[in-house]
């Protein structure tokens, strides 16, 4: 590329710059003092290939607007790769519009509008970019001093930029790879130390499930435990209910009861007392209640009492066999000769019927033998003796109607009268022993009867001596003519029959009996109270043993939380396993890379060395008049210097600074140049800023006289120095000044400096 | 960087790309390395080289990793 005009209007210092008919082979010197506009002139040319500067960005490009003006402009022409011209057209304003265009010149057609278009219209049309610019053809003079950005620039001149980055990118990612594996350590080492943490040993779950099923049992047995003594505490409670029911009973009763009802209530209580003794036995604990207690031994007493009523009951049965024996029951038998009484009572009955019966036969005979004797003797007095009398006529009338009659018979009549009479008397007189016979038979009767009743009576008593109230069946047995009956009674009566017998007596039992069942329900409240008071020990110890559970449950949780999360952390660390023989495995494969890329890199500086020999050989004989030829570049890119004085290869520390900078220049040309080469570019501008600082007067004009030499595609050359000494080595001198804000320029046809004089601006 | 950019489109002064350079030595030093009897883990080694190759041309996936 090779620039051959430049007009600017309000860029950096310059109101208006114009450069005209630059020569496209030779050297431009632009030189003047500090400040007066010598970079701004290659900083405008920079602006007009791609909008910025090397102090202003596309974000400030602004910055590149002369101060006070509110818009810049510049128009440059150039010829690129395939000696194709061109023509650039750039504005900006302060408002940061930024316009350009791109043309073939002699075509009013732009190739390309707009600041990006023309970028890269630019970039193909030059081959570089802005960096590349500033890189391979703007020299400024601390690039030339710096042996640092001389490092760069020589691995990027030498191919090994790419595969260096590569090389520092597999570092950072070995680096990387590494604390990942280290960080990964670091966690597994700090999960292992967590697993530890959590380690369980393996029999303490059986131990604790152990514990919790012997919990378990123990408050089933309470539970038991607890359910046998309530279900004891009910039996007391309702027994003892019982007991008090009996008991009262009992004592509400009187004495007016029967010997079965007597048995019946005692047997009611001592029931109830055996209940409540076999309920309490069954306890393991003290009370009077375990033996029955005072209760249970007076009712066992008045049983006994009761009991010796028994021999009295034995002869009651015997009397009461004799009596049934008298009353002629079956199975029974009497004394031979003695009929029983109702036998002797039927007897004596049918003897009095019979009698009545032949005594009411006679009184009947004799009150028809007194009838008779009455009509007979009537009627023959009648016949006899008023014969005339109507009654007489009527008599003897109806006597004449009569078949049967006869007046014969007339005579008979007063005999007939008189044996009836006499028979009258005879019949009286067998009638009379009939009446006493009855008499007497009745009086035996009431006395069989009277006997049969008593003996009835007896035998009901007898039959009855478990139902009557006792006292009365005592004293019906006092009336039985039994001696042995009346022994026994004695002896019962005279003992434990006084209970029974004495109201004095049964009231001291009743007493006696309600203090007893008074204390019986004491001793089953206070019974009851410390079963209660058990149950309550029982639930506290099942209430722990439940609490006991629940902990031993927390723990079972616990356990298997750790052994879950020690599964997790154990597979977490596999993973990591994985992970981590990921990482080696990248590791492996990048520090094989980078022996590789560095291996690369070595092979390449070889390479290079012998190029840039190659080309410095060129070069640096010219910049340092032959003492210096040959250049070498170590494999960590330190340069030395062929010295023929030395006859050695000089570290470029050892050299004086002028003749440091001197080898730099012819360096950093040789590059150039071979990037030119390389690029196959064409002819090239190169612009040096500041190329001379510390070389003496003759070292400079030998420079700049080698540099036309330098090489055939290098023809432009651009100078930027405070002041030259020999400005007729230089095709076109532009020469800047303070105190002017114009210059203009022009070239080949008048290769003499024409500029606008300061006073124009 | 413009170097840089600029050597990778091929206008390297070597006239050979990065990638072509590499590819070279890389070849090179298998041959070697196999004919060392050294240890040679060639899956390594051909990771390694993809891993290069990949880095100096992410857009071709072949070279992917």
């Amino acid at each position: 590329m090779i620039i051959h005009s430049v007009h600017a209007v309000n860029v950096l210092k310059y109101a208006r710059l114009d450069l005209e008919n630059l020569p496209e082979k030779g050297k431009i010197a632009v030189s003047g003092a500090n400040e007066s506009g010598k970079t701004a002139i290659v900083e405008t040319i920079a602006f007009a290939l791609f909008g910025r500067t090397f102090t202003s960005d596309h974000s400030n490009i602004t910055r590149t607007i002369r101060w006070g003006e509110t818009n810049c402009s510049v128009e440059m022409t150039f010829t690129a790769i395939g000696n194709n011209s061109y023509t650039i057209n750039r504005s900006v304003d302060k408002q940061g519009m930024h316009s350009a265009e791109l043309f073939v010149t002699g075509n009013d057609i732009p190739l390309a509008i707009g600041p990006q278009a023309v970028e890269e219209q630019v970039i193909n049309a030059c081959g570089f970019d802005f960096e590349q610019y500033l890189d391979s053809l703007y020299l400024a003079q601390v690039e030339i001093t710096s042996s640092a950005s001389q490092v760069h620039t020589i691995k990027a001149i030498a191919g090994s930029t790419p595969i260096e980055a590569i090389s520092d990118e597999i570092r950072m990612e070995i680096h990387a790879e590494n604390d990942s594996l280290s960080a990964i350590e670091q966690e597994q080492n700090r999960l292992r130390e967590k697993i530890e943490s959590l380690d369980v040993p393996p029999e303490k779950l059986s131990l604790i499930e152990d514990d919790k099923k012997q919990c378990a049992e123990q408050i089933d047995t309470y539970k038991d435990e607890v359910s046998t003594l309530q279900t004891l505490s009910t039996g007391i409670r309702e027994t003892g209910a019982a007991i008090q029911d009996a008991g009262h009973v009992l004592s509400a009763a009187g004495r007016d009861i029967s010997l079965q009802q007597w048995q019946t209530n005692l047997t009611s209580v001592n029931d109830a007392l055996t209940t409540m003794r076999d309920s309490v036995s069954a306890l393991e604990m003290d009370s009077e209640l375990r033996s029955g207690g005072e209760l249970k031994k007076y009712i066992e007493k008045l049983q006994t009492r009761l009991l010796a009523f028994e021999p009295v009951h034995q002869q009651a049965d015997i009397c009461r066999a004799e009596l049934g024996a008298l009353l002629g029951e079956r199975g029974s038998t009497l004394d031979a000769g003695t009929v029983p009484l109702n036998k002797q009572h039927s007897r004596l009955k049918r003897r009095l019927v019979l009698l009545g019966m032949y005594r009411r036969s006679m009184q009947a005979l004799m009150l028809a033998l007194i009838v008779t004797t009455i009509i007979l003797g009537a009627g023959w007095w009648l016949l006899v003796e008023t014969p005339d009398s109507n009654i007489s006529v009527q008599l003897s009338h109806w006597l004449d109607q009569q078949t049967m009659w006869s007046a014969t018979y007339l005579g008979s009549l007063k005999n007939a009268a008189i044996a009836s009479l006499l028979m009258t008397v005879v019949v009286f007189f067998m009638s009379w022993p009939v009446n006493s016979r009855i008499s007497k038979g009745r009086q035996e009767l009431n006395q069989v009867s009277e006997r049969l009743d008593r003996v009835r009576e007896e035998v009901n008593l007898l039959d009855h001596i478990n139902d009557q109230p006792l006292p009365e069946v005592i004293d019906g047995l006092r009336d039985i003519d039994s001696k042995p009956l009346k022994v026994a009674l004695d002896s019962f009566t005279e003992n434990n029959g006084s209970l029974f017998l004495s109201e004095e007596v049964f009231a001291d039992h009743q007493l006696q009996l309600n203090r007893l069942l008074d204390d019986n329900a004491g001793h089953a409240v206070s019974i009851r109270e410390s079963i209660a008071t058990q149950v309550g020990k029982l639930t506290s110890l099942s209430d722990e043993q439940h609490n006991k559970i629940n902990k031993l449950e927390l723990e079972i949780e616990d356990i298997h939380k750790r052994q879950k999360e020690k599964a997790e952390l154990e597979t977490t660390i596999e993973n990591m396993q994985a992970s981590m023989d990921e990482h080696r495995q990248r590791i492996q494969v990048r520090e094989t890379a980078l022996k590789l890329t560095e291996g690369a890199c070595s092979d390449i500086y070889t390479q290079f060395n012998k190029v840039l020999s190659k080309y410095t050989a060129i070069v640096m004989p010219k910049l340092t008049e032959n003492r210096y030829q040959q250049v070498q570049i170590d494999d960590s890119l330190r340069l030395r210097v062929f010295s023929r004085e030395k006859n050695d290869f000089a570290e470029l520390d050892e050299l004086s600074s002028g003749t440091q900078r001197q080898i730099m220049l012819a360096l950093r040309l040789a590059v150039s140049r071979a990037l030119v080469e390389a690029g196959q570019q064409g002819k090239q501008f190169i612009i040096l800023d500041e190329p001379f600082a510390f070389f003496d007067r003759e070292r400079i004009r030998n420079t700049i006289t080698s540099l036309s030499n330098l090489d055939k595609n290098i023809t432009q050359f651009w100078i930027i120095t405070q002041e030259f000494e020999s400005p007729e080595q230089f095709e076109l001198n532009i020469r800047c000044s303070r105190d002017s804000d114009e210059l203009k320029v022009e070239g080949r046809e008048a290769p003499a400096q024409r500029a606008v004089v300061p006073d124009v601006v | 960087m413009a170097i840089l950019s600029w050597l990778k489109s091929g206008q390297r002064f070597t006239r050979k790309s990065a990638i072509d350079v590499f590819q070279e030595f890389a070849k090179a030093e298998e041959k070697r390395l196999r004919g060392s009897g050294s240890d040679f883990d060639k899956d390594v080694y051909q990771q390694a080289v993809k891993l290069v190759l990949h880095k100096l041309a992410p857009s071709n996936m072949d070279f992917k990793p």
